[in-house]
């Protein structure tokens, strides 16, 4: 068995002029950006008039980061085609229930209430500063690991195809840079476009990756069948030894209740697929809309963009285990530099054994940058915005003693500038091998704490601010205590629970496989819903009891 | 018996799945973008 180290790199005069062309495009859309950033509502929300391709290739592509490419591509390669549910909760719950559950809701009140960022909406909804405040100060501390993860990722990637691994820094630093600039001066139009942009060239990219991938291993039915029956092989080789109990092929689901089900169901599939409900960078898409009519219209284009970006990548990733054994005599795991480099790896090798691939090769090149600095770009906007829009208002009014929007676009440009920075030293403090846990972790933050809030927010008509409050703490809370000492992924990101008892998590056996969202969001559910009963219940009698006085 | 070499019945409902989904989505876009218009 031979391990690709892919030290060659691209030696390609096309990804330099692909690049050159992107990178003049990219300058050109923040200028467009910036000449349409008139003041701090032009930052945050842009002029309400974006269109249903616009919002639908730009919802996509923040969506979808160099994560779902190489990260959960990655980890379809580990864990299986089984990984396509996490496809089908992308497009059912990320898009049709994001987009007509909650968006045409979202839009109006955020024009309602005035509401310009996510924790903005949810703080007016309830006209509660101390949930606008909570949101916001999640967004700030939480997001940037996601943030980091997807550069990291990208530059990682970037930095071992091209060859250039001792350029690193310069690569992590020089994509920040430019994705700082046009966000900081650009701010929401710039993002936009520029996403729009760099979801065509992943569209592209992907679908070649696909067609490449099933002409390569014989067609559709071949390839998969010969998948089928690698397993067996790789058992009986005694090559399926970094699999988790109960896996049980690439093409065939784990076994029920297994270690390899549990991850895979409850950290991989629900942990993202119902996060996306809530993510903050998605929701202020929504309140950008021209109208109604343009966020059904972008359903259109937006499903088939993320069947063809998600569905491409986690089909290729069990694949290439096929690739990698006809190849190089060893599955996915074994032959590439890790679970983030199996796409990377297998991409570099097969389109350098055909005619053109090199201009392949680049195009791959480029739809990964694309994937990363547009999930990356909205992120900083984001982020950015909670400091600068939320916080510096809420923090403004306590000292000032009023109740107002500070509408400060220079405060704003600051905080995202301050976020890059951030951002990239975050990138070092990092382990490796995190870009699809990190996801998972940050989305399911978001869902467990503010998902029932959100929801009861939108649809009730007098919102409840006490139940609110209730079911974010319990949320949060729980997803902490669960994420930190009881699930093992997670507990890496801040092993407190190892610092205190010695190991890594509290107890042994499968719970520890059992994802934190899955516990945390029923609780936070469960609580509001309670509440919000009692309430009604408290109310009733005391109405019965007045009744009573009165007769 | 399997659907393009694949016989799982828990891969291939993921795989319809994403298919409708997406065929639901086209259609909510193409007939009911008319009915929710601008209300405020």
């Amino acid at each position: 068995m031979t391990s690709i180290t892919m030290t060659g790199g691209v030696s390609s005069i096309s990804f330099v002029v692909m690049m050159v062309i992107f990178i003049a495009a990219t300058i050109g859309l923040g200028i467009y950006g910036y000449r349409n950033t008139k003041d701090n509502q032009g930052f945050l929300l842009g002029r309400h008039k974006s269109n249903s391709v616009i919002i639908a290739l730009s919802y996509g592509a923040t969506f979808l980061s160099a994560s779902a490419i190489i990260g959960f591509g990655g980890q379809a390669a580990i864990h299986g085609m089984g990984l396509i549910w996490l496809c089908f909760l992308n497009l059912f719950l990320g898009l049709f229930v994001a987009f007509v559950v909650f968006g045409t809701r979202v839009r109006r009140a955020g024009k309602r209430l005035g509401a310009s960022t996510f924790a903005d909406l949810l703080g007016k909804l309830y006209g509660s500063k101390s949930i606008r405040g909570f949101t916001a100060v999640i967004i700030v501390l939480m997001m940037p690991i996601y943030c980091a993860a997807v550069l990291k990722g990208g530059v990682n990637s970037l930095a071992v195809i091209t060859g250039l691994t001792e350029y690193y820094d310069v690569i992590l630093i020089v994509l920040a840079l430019v994705v700082g600039v046009y966000v900081v001066y650009g701010g929401i139009v710039a993002v936009m476009y520029n996403d729009a942009l760099q979801a065509t060239i992943m569209f592209v990219g992907m679908l070649t990756i696909l067609i490449v991938t099933y002409v390569t291993l014989g067609g559709v039915g071949e390839a998969n069948s010969d998948l089928v029956g690698l397993w067996d092989t790789a058992v009986s080789d005694g090559m399926a030894t970094k699999t988790l109990p109960g896996f049980n092929g690439w093409t065939d689901s784990a076994s029920f209740g297994t270690p390899e089900w549990l991850t895979l169901v409850s950290t991989f599939i629900l942990g993202v697929g119902i996060g996306a409900l809530t993510q903050p960078q998605l929701v202020v898409r929504f309140m950008s809309a021209k109208d109604d009519r343009m966020l059904n219209r972008s359903l259109i284009i937006g499903s088939i963009f993320i069947l063809v970006i998600v569905g491409a990548a986690y089909t290729v990733g069990p694949l290439t285990n096929q690739y990698f054994f006809a190849n190089y005599g060893g599955i996915a795991a074994d032959v590439a530099l890790g679970t983030d480099f199996i796409i990377p790896t297998f991409v570099v090798d097969v389109f350098s054994g055909i005619q053109f691939g090199d201009i392949f090769i680049s195009l791959f090149l480029l739809s990964l940058i694309c994937a990363s600095i547009s999930t990356i770009s909205a992120l900083m906007h984001t982020i950015g915005s909670a400091g600068g829009h939320d916080l510096f208002s809420l923090l403004k009014n306590r000292k000032e003693g009023t109740f107002k929007d500070i509408q400060s676009l220079r405060v704003n440009r600051i905080c995202t500038a301050i976020v890059m920075v951030l951002v990239v030293i975050y990138c070092y403090l990092m382990p490796s091998d995190i870009i699809a846990k990190a996801t998972s972790l940050f989305m399911g933050m978001t869902a467990a704490a503010l998902l029932p809030a959100f929801a009861h927010g939108l649809y009730s008509k007098n919102p409840d601010k006490r139940a609110a409050i209730l079911s974010i703490v319990t949320g949060t809370g729980t997803y902490l205590l669960w994420a930190l000492f009881i699930n093992k992924s997670s507990s890496v990101f801040l092993p407190i629970c190892k610092w205190i008892t010695g190991n890594a998590v509290l107890f042994s056996g499968n719970i520890q496989y059992v994802d934190a969202l899955l516990v945390a969001l029923p609780v936070s559910a469960i609580v509001m819903t309670s509440f919000l009963i009692l309430r009604k219940v408290r109310s009733k009698s005391d109405s019965g009891d007045e009744t009573n006085i009165a007769d | 018996m399997g659907i393009l070499g694949i016989s799982d019945p828990f891969i291939l409902a993921g795989y319809i799945g994403c298919v409708l989904t997406v065929v639901l989505c086209v259609y909510w876009g193409l007939f009911r973008s008319g009915e929710e218009g601008e209300e405020e």
